[in-house]
């Protein structure tokens, strides 16, 4: 080797190399879209759970509330979606650091700030409610969580055929479309369940969780190596270290 | 350089000079608008459109002036479709790095603005192309009423307006978030317009400032006719249309500020104020009496006509359901001895107030004011069938039908029909105050009493239910359908689950040894579906999988036998079982050698058969049917 | 394998061999065989020809769907292999992208990092190495969004350097360039290219004859031709004449500066014969499709 400024291969630079990594991909990543969706959510989640209706007759009630929380976490995924997106992917591609680890890493700088915002947005969602009853937020972050991780999911699908890793522009209508077509499901799968007193409540939770694990699972598929072998090969490809025919004529 | 280049080179002037005097803004929106309807979110979006139109008129026999309402709720997601891809391709050039090549061009960043603005009236005929084909695909349904040009415009007016908010927006806010944000947050809109603002309003007052909202449903709550909602359609489209030019001014307005589009924004501005505050009024008290004069006189609004004795009247835009009713009724009187037919079965249509613009105060002295808060024990509804404005297409249309049949089956049987039939004894009446609050028995005296109206009996065990059952289910194809899926919900057989106190004996959907017993809830919230709240009898569920067999057997020879037996038949005092063996039926075992198979302690047995064989004492408000 | 480079700098450091590759109906690679040791191997052929599609098989960003290719004596199917490449090859994409808020030294220094070197002393020497090579010195404090599109590609040659690599692949890396940018870049990569293996796909056909000692010519998907840069050139010997004017025979003809026509073809008997450059033997080799493109 000419220049002595590789590193070995060692389980400890792991972890120093991720530290190295976190400055500039926190100067890499896109902060505008997440940033612009939790404002608009705190805005959406402040109107739309504001009852101006006496204490003792509210005019809000838990489904507007969950209804509110609902759209924020779309906003919010919406706005998630644009973390991954990397105009260097195709440059970078054939560096060692895997595409895995640089997704995990802006997920890892992205999810404070996620955290923070839903942990700001549920208690202003609460804020008028004089309902004695506990509040599903859990049910809901984990609505929260399935969604993000699915928008995540799609940019990461997407950014192989949209220009520049530019996954996040795909993301968004195709993260819509998904929540659209969810709300065609049968009344028994509903996922979009207002209630939380509705007995689909538990079973349509359930189901978010196998959502949850169908998106980290897209994810981490999309998240593969694109240089690894490919499991897909035609009918009529030769033999793998076999040439089909010379090159040169 | 090649010869080849300098030929190219030379000739391309002469091509030039032949198109330059065109305006490039048309071309451009040409080929915009083609990209616009072939673009995948926008192509994604019409099986949205379509699986949304089909589903909300699916169970419904189409009423074209309230389904006219709902073709702008179909066109929603192809509205927000349109939003994103006009966001899209007005933002493409700066996407893929293309702005400083356009610039290099005779055409303005302004003719180009107007060319993606233009575009999206390829969508606006795409979604009327769908309005037309969802009027063709209800035409093909026999439908009633007629559609509002204004409603059935509004909703490709609305795509028009979703395309000119993504064009103005990719003008000012040319991030990819924007257009699926602006989606979210019109949504959200939408939503708190038209419910949340209305909430803690009386459901006949709702909040009119949902007229801002881009689609306004024919109510907030309750399922009213367009006739007694007052939709300031030719307003909310003008509303619609001037925020689309409002939206497309804006958008022109980034580029360069001309006087022609100042003057076109501003004036769009004024049309968006004016309409918008003339929409959002509420309906005045002429508008509200015009429409309540509608059911405090029906019959000066209703068509009627009379078939096989019976009398039928619809209001006017409804008139083609009478020929739907007739079928449904024709053939229970049909099997009914001529001698025996009642005379005086009627069905005169009601319309739905619940959630229209009609209020109680309008309707006062009216029996329809009873719709506000029905009192079985004072309103007295009428002897007529009362169907409102809504009836089932399909299995629905099954089960409507069923519906209407049990009340004329009722009534040719001798079954009591309205809480005026049901009479109270003194001993029932002393029960039933017996087992009321203590703090209201002083009140509810004042109606529960001997001789009193009361708002359900039973028929279990009476052999003219079984009749009067088989004469509604075996009545049209759709009705026995309809008669069979609702015994397949509620099984007559008995299930034991547990053991000791955690014992559960169902039968069906009922849990026996709580509830009071072996009826069919299914039939008797059946006229709910029509809004017919005034007729009484409780179904028996063995005497209704009694009339199940006797539907497996010819109609005509169950006909004949009923003929035969008719008097006895539907003599109150006459049991099932006595039906079972006259007809020879096959006997249904008891609740209690059920329960003995099952090996239920007898002690158990007991109390649960109790219950069975004694209604009232697990109930006192269920009075037997006289 | 056997005649294969160890990873320690043998022969043979690249072997393709009955390469495939298909995106959806396209044909991308159909069978291409080649070998590459130290030195310049040049990829030439028209728009289309799959040398993108090679380079990023070569750069272990793309598993192609059949043959076998052997990187630095190891196998980049295998994941272990495919590390070890990649801490030994050097990529520069035909179109590279970039985080424009970045200046040029954040940016390779960012590249470093996903290149493994954490030892932040020693990868900024490294960083500034490679950017001292690309001739980036004087702007690497410079946002990457105010450079021209010329010193942009500069950058992305600057990261492809890092580390020294063994293996470098670059795509069309004088594309943009002006005169003298490319004239020092010929130097560089010659320079380079005397201990390590330096695959080059352009369109420049002086770039190939400058620069490669070895040429491969593609077209379609297939290799046409694998040899020297005179190998091409030879190809069009006899089929390279001048005339007065345009001759109608010829399939490709311009006026030189002298003001005479240099026709390409099959030449008449008695033309007066010129000395093929690679350019003309390229034309030839490519055929119709060149010949349709040129026009």
């Amino acid at each position: 080797m000419r220049s002595a400024t590789r590193i070995a291969d060692r389980r400890g630079a792991r972890v120093e190399h991720v530290g190295e990594l976190l400055r500039p991909t926190i100067r890499a990543m896109r902060w505008t879209p997440p940033l612009t969706a939790a404002c608009l959510a705190f805005v959406q989640v402040f109107v739309q759970t504001r009852d101006v209706c006496p204490p003792s007759a509210p005019c809000v009630g838990p489904e507007v509330r969950v209804l509110a929380l609902r759209i924020a976490a779309i906003l919010l995924a919406l706005g998630t979606s644009f973390i991954l997106d990397d105009p260097t992917e195709d440059t970078t591609a054939h560096l060692p650091t895997p595409l895995w680890l640089r997704r995990a890493v802006r997920v890892g700088l992205a999810a404070p700030l996620l955290a923070v915002t839903w942990a700001l947005l549920v208690p202003l969602a609460m804020r008028s409610s004089v309902d004695p009853r506990p509040f599903p937020t859990g049910a809901l972050t984990l609505e929260l969580a399935a969604l993000t991780i699915w928008a995540l999911a799609v940019s990461a699908s997407s950014a192989r055929f949209v220009p520049e890793g530019m996954g996040g522009v795909a993301a968004g209508p195709i993260l819509l479309g998904l929540v659209a077509a969810a709300n065609y499901l049968p009344r028994r799968m509903a996922l979009f369940v207002l209630d939380p007193q509705d007995p689909r409540w538990q079973g349509a939770h359930d189901l978010w969780r196998l959502v949850l694990f169908a998106a980290i699972a897209t994810l981490l598929v999309a998240s593969r190596d694109p240089g690894r072998a490919s499991l897909r090969r035609h009918p009529h490809a030769s033999v793998a270290g076999r040439p089909a025919r010379t090159g040169a004529r | 350089m090649s010869i080849i280049t300098a030929g190219v080179r030379q000739s391309a002037p002469r091509a030039h000079v032949a198109t330059r005097q065109r305006s490039p803004v048309w071309a451009l929106a040409r080929a915009e608008g083609g990209r616009l309807v072939r673009h995948p979110i926008v192509v994604g979006s019409i099986p949205f459109c379509v699986v949304t139109f089909v589903l909300v008129t699916w169970s419904q026999a189409p009423i074209l002036s309230r389904d006219d309402i709902l073709t702008g709720l179909a066109l929603l997601p192809l509205a927000a479709a349109v939003l994103l891809a006009a966001h899209l391709g007005a933002t493409r050039s700066h996407r893929h790095g293309t702005e400083d090549l356009y610039q290099g061009t005779v055409t303005t960043a302004g003719q180009r603005t107007a060319g993606h603005l233009i575009s999206i009236l390829w969508a606006a005929a795409l979604a009327m192309i769908l309005v037309v084909a969802a009027m063709a695909y209800l035409a093909t349904l026999r439908p009633v009423g007629r559609p509002d040009p204004m409603e059935l415009v509004s909703g490709p007016m609305v795509t028009l307006l979703a395309g000119a908010v993504g064009v103005a927006l990719a003008r000012w806010w040319r991030a990819a978030l924007a257009g699926p944000v602006a989606v979210v947050a019109l949504a959200g809109l939408e939503i708190f317009l038209v419910w949340q603002t209305s909430a803690g309003r009386p459901e006949n007052d709702p909040n009119p400032i949902r007229w801002l909202a881009p689609w306004v449903p024919i109510a907030v709550s309750g399922d009213p006719p367009r006739e007694l909602v007052v939709r300031p359609s030719a307003w909310h489209l003008a509303f619609i249309a001037s925020l689309a030019i409002l939206a497309g001014g804006i958008a022109l307005l980034r580029e360069r500020v001309r006087v022609r589009a100042v003057v076109t924004t501003a004036a769009a501005l004024a049309v968006v104020i004016v309409a918008g505050s003339v929409q959002v009024h509420a309906p005045t008290a002429a508008q509200r009496s015009a429409q309540a004069d509608i059911l405090v006189h029906p019959q000066r609004y209703q068509t009627c006509q009379t078939r096989g004795g019976v009398r039928y009247c619809a209001y006017r835009a409804y008139a083609g359901w009478i020929d739907r009713w007739a079928a449904a009724v024709t053939p229970v009187l049909a099997r009914v001895p001529a001698e025996r037919r009642p005379g005086d079965v009627a069905v005169v249509q009601t319309l739905s107030v619940y959630g229209s613009d009609v209020g109680e105060a309008e309707l006062e002295g009216s029996s329809a004011a009873s719709q506000f808060g029905y009192n079985p024990t004072t309103d007295n509804l009428g002897a007529a069938i009362s169907p409102a404005n809504r009836w089932g297409r399909g299995k629905d249309e099954g089960l409507d039908e069923l519906a209407i049949d049990l009340i004329v089956a009722a009534q040719a049987v001798g079954l009591p029909r309205r809480p005026q039939d049901v009479r109270l004894t003194r001993a029932e009446a002393r029960k039933i105050l017996a087992v009321t609050d203590p703090s209201d028995r002083k009140k509810a005296a004042k109606t529960i009493h001997a001789g009193a109206p009361w708002d359900y009996c039973t028929s279990a065990g009476q052999a003219r239910a079984v009749v009067a059952l088989w004469l509604a289910a075996q009545a049209t194809s759709g009705t026995e359908s309809a008669y069979r899926a609702v015994l397949a919900r509620d099984p007559y057989t008995v299930t034991v689950t547990g053991a000791g106190p955690d014992t559960d004996i169902r039968s069906g959907v009922e849990e026996l040894n709580v509830f009071g017993g072996p009826m069919l809830g299914e039939l008797e919230g059946l006229p709910y579906r029509l809004q017919i709240f005034n007729f009484v009898v409780r179904w028996g569920k063995a005497d209704a999988y009694y009339a199940e067999q006797l539907l497996g057997r010819p109609s005509a020879d169950v006909s004949r036998a009923f003929s035969r037996f008719w008097a006895q038949l539907t003599s109150p005092s006459t049991s099932t079982d006595e039906l079972v063996r006259l007809l020879g039926l096959r006997p249904l075992p008891s609740y209690e050698q059920q329960l003995e198979r099952a090996g239920v302690p007898s002690a158990l047995i007991e109390s649960v058969v109790k219950n069975l064989t004694d209604p009232s004492g697990a109930d006192p408000s269920t009075v037997p049917c006289r | 394998m056997t005649g294969l480079d160890d990873g320690n700098g043998g022969k043979q450091r690249v072997r393709l061999q009955g390469i495939e590759k298909r995106f959806l109906r396209t044909r991308a690679l159909d069978g291409v065989s080649l070998d590459a040791g130290t030195g310049i191997l040049g990829l030439l052929g028209p728009n289309g020809a799959g040398k993108t599609t090679l380079l990023r098989i070569l750069a272990t960003i793309l598993a192609p769907d059949a043959g076998e290719v052997r990187l630095l004596g190891r196998n980049p199917s295998r994941s272990r292999d495919r590390l070890e490449i990649r801490r030994r090859l050097g990529y520069m994409p035909q179109e590279p992208g970039f985080h424009r808020n970045f200046t040029a030294f954040e940016f390779v220094d960012y590249v470093a990092i996903l290149k493994e070197m954490t030892h932040r002393p020693r990868r900024h020497q490294e960083v500034r190495r490679a950017l001292e090579l690309s001739g980036l010195e004087s702007v690497s404090g410079k946002k990457i969004r105010a450079l021209s599109g010329g010193m942009r590609r500069r950058v992305a040659l600057a990261q492809s350097l890092l580390g020294d690599p063994d293996l470098l692949i670059l795509d069309e890396p004088t594309a943009g360039l002006d005169p003298e940018q490319r004239l020092r870049f010929r130097d560089m990569v010659s320079r380079l290219g005397e201990d390590r293996t330096i695959v080059v796909s352009t369109h420049q056909t002086e770039d190939v004859a400058a620069l490669c000692q070895q040429v491969v010519v593609m077209n379609a998907g297939r290799v046409l031709l694998t040899g020297a840069p005179r190998d091409v050139a030879e190809v069009a010997r006899g089929h390279v004449w001048l005339a007065d004017g345009r001759d109608p025979r010829a399939r490709l003809a311009w006026r030189t500066a002298e003001g005479r026509h240099r026709n390409i073809g099959d030449a008449p008997p008695g033309a007066e014969l010129a000395e093929p450059t690679i350019e003309d033997g390229y034309l030839l080799l490519v055929g119709e499709r060149a010949f349709s493109e040129a026009a």
